[in-house]
């Protein structure tokens, strides 16, 4: 089995340095690793970079993560990523890792995804430049998340999750008013997880969200913002033979 | 000038203007006192429309009574001897109307009757007196105690409402339990553009950056929700937000995080 803890919108600043440390210097009795579902900052700013940078250095376990909308505030987000990656976190974007930890191979594919809502009440790439970009962004960022997926079957891990910071389904968006779902996530970036067969969907963003949620073919996601899982890090037990041979 | 001297003055007055067509209502200080307010020292203020001011102006010189030309052009004046009459016909820069006239009721002023303004009208003209340079409530609060029961409060709130000396007035008002808070129709934002204006602020601050924290107005009450990191966060929170109302009616529900390790783990099959 493989253990996956996993944590979106933790908003690390200088005045919450070290919140979480005491809980993850006691991670490896928990999980085999650590998903950062995106927002690990406030602004975006490259001081906050490096209290993120710090608070996840040195773990038992390695971590994976994506970026969420925060994290591009400061319009930073390369500096961001590229501090995360200097302290050992893997950052993906549009991009797979794999990791052999002793349950199996674990391939993560990773995009911070974008808005755009969900099938049947969602924007068109229609009319105004604004709304095409808009949608075309998010249709980019899926487009990444299934070239990441395909190229990461090719490398046959044992189980395959998908990390986003937005939300692929409107299931784990009950509690947020339907009105902002558009904003909150879209179904183009569950096309590439339902036809990839991959074993659990992560996502954060949707701060007054629920956490268990199904997407259309099957996958199991779930929504790991702090606010809604109420801990440092939820964990989900995987067994090796979600992916068939 | 003592009370005597303008009652005197008031029923001469009346008595000369009553013989003419000219209508008239009894204002300022006499028409508190003829309500159950204040005695009055200050001057005879009577209201009346500016096309009747010639004939009541005529009327009075024949009596005997001096007309001054004041540079004014809201009113002019007449002197009984030593006592000044206020001929009055846009007061607070709202003329005299003969609905005015109407709402305004035949009382006993001292020695004689008169037609005396209406109390809501007397009031609306009195708090819109206040401003930068003349903004002493305490003789207001006297007569606003004395009068309350003879004023629609919700019309005089309505009829000041351009006035944040007005405002401030009412509302003190409300809190002293002189008059009943509910009946003012306060110039509130309405709640949708309260809470997008809060919401706007809270996403866009600095200070907070915050997307996740829910705005609710109900009534005057402004309840926050959601969760942050920490505690200065949920300081900063409420710091933003008392920037735009009030601190008494905030109420900060946000919670924080919980970031001890989970109790338990899903198995995902």
């Amino acid at each position: 089995m493989i253990r996956v803890a996993a944590v979106g919108d933790v908003h690390l600043g200088e005045d919450n340095r070290g919140l979480l440390r005491p809980a993850l210097d006691n991670i490896a009795e928990h999980a085999d690793v650590l998903l950062l579902a995106g927002d690990l900052t406030r602004h975006g700013s490259i001081e906050e970079a490096r209290v993120v940078a710090d608070e996840f250095a040195g773990l038992d376990v390695p971590v994976v993560s994506v970026l969420g909308n925060h994290d591009y505030h400061s319009d930073a987000a390369e500096t961001v990523s590229g501090l995360l990656e200097e302290s050992g976190i893997t950052v993906l974007e549009g991009s797979a890792t794999t990791v052999e930890l002793e349950g199996g191979k674990l391939g993560v594919a990773g995009v911070k995804g974008f808005g755009g809502g969900f099938a049947g009440k969602c924007a068109s790439r229609f009319g105004e430049r604004e709304m095409k970009d808009f949608v075309e962004h998010t249709m980019a960022a899926a487009n990444r998340l299934r070239t990441a997926l395909e190229g990461l079957e090719q490398e046959r891990p044992d189980v395959i999750v998908a990390l986003t910071h937005y939300s692929p389904i409107p299931g784990t968006l009950h509690g947020e008013p339907p009105e902002i779902h558009p904003f909150l996530g879209s179904y183009l970036l569950c096309e590439p997880i339902d036809d990839a067969r991959v074993a659990l969907a992560v996502h954060g963003h949707a701060h007054y969200g629920s956490e268990q949620g199904v997407s259309p073919g099957g996958v199991p996601v779930r929504n790991v913002a702090q606010p809604v899982i109420r801990a440092a890090y939820a964990t989900y037990v995987l067994e090796p033979a979600k992916i068939p041979a | 000038m003592n009370e005597k001297e303008l009652l005197h003055t008031l029923t001469k007055v009346v008595s000369i203007l009553d013989k003419t067509s000219v209508r008239f209502a009894v204002a300022g200080g006499l028409a508190v006192y003829a309500r159950g307010g204040p005695p009055s020292d200050h001057d005879v203020d009577l209201f009346l429309k500016q096309e009747d001011i010639p004939e009541a102006t005529e009327a009075l010189e024949a009596a005997g009574l001096r007309r001054v030309r004041p540079p004014e052009d809201w009113l002019t004046k007449v002197y009984d001897g030593d006592c000044l009459v206020d001929l009055i016909f846009q007061p607070n820069h709202r003329p005299v109307t003969d609905e005015m006239l109407d709402r305004a009721s035949l009382m006993r002023v001292g020695p004689t009757a008169a037609p005396v303004l209406n109390g809501t009208d007397l009031l609306v003209d009195k708090v819109l007196v206040l401003s930068p340079h003349r903004c002493d409530f305490g003789p207001l609060l006297r007569i606003a105690r004395d009068l309350r029961e003879q004023v629609d409060w919700h019309r005089v709130a309505e009829e000041t409402a351009g006035s944040p000396y007005a405002w401030s007035f009412l509302t003190l008002l409300a809190a002293l339990s002189i008059i009943d808070g509910k009946e003012l129709p306060m110039p509130a934002e309405a709640p949708q553009y309260l809470v997008a204006r809060l919401t706007k602020a809270l996403a866009e601050d600095p200070r907070t950056a915050e997307l996740g924290v829910h705005v609710t107005v109900r009534g005057d009450q402004v309840r926050l929700g959601g969760e942050v990191a920490c505690a200065n966060r949920k300081a900063d929170i409420e710091a933003v937000v008392c920037e735009h109302i009030a601190a008494e009616l905030v109420h900060n529900d946000v919670r924080l995080a919980d970031v001890r390790e989970p109790a338990r783990a899903e198995e995902i099959r």
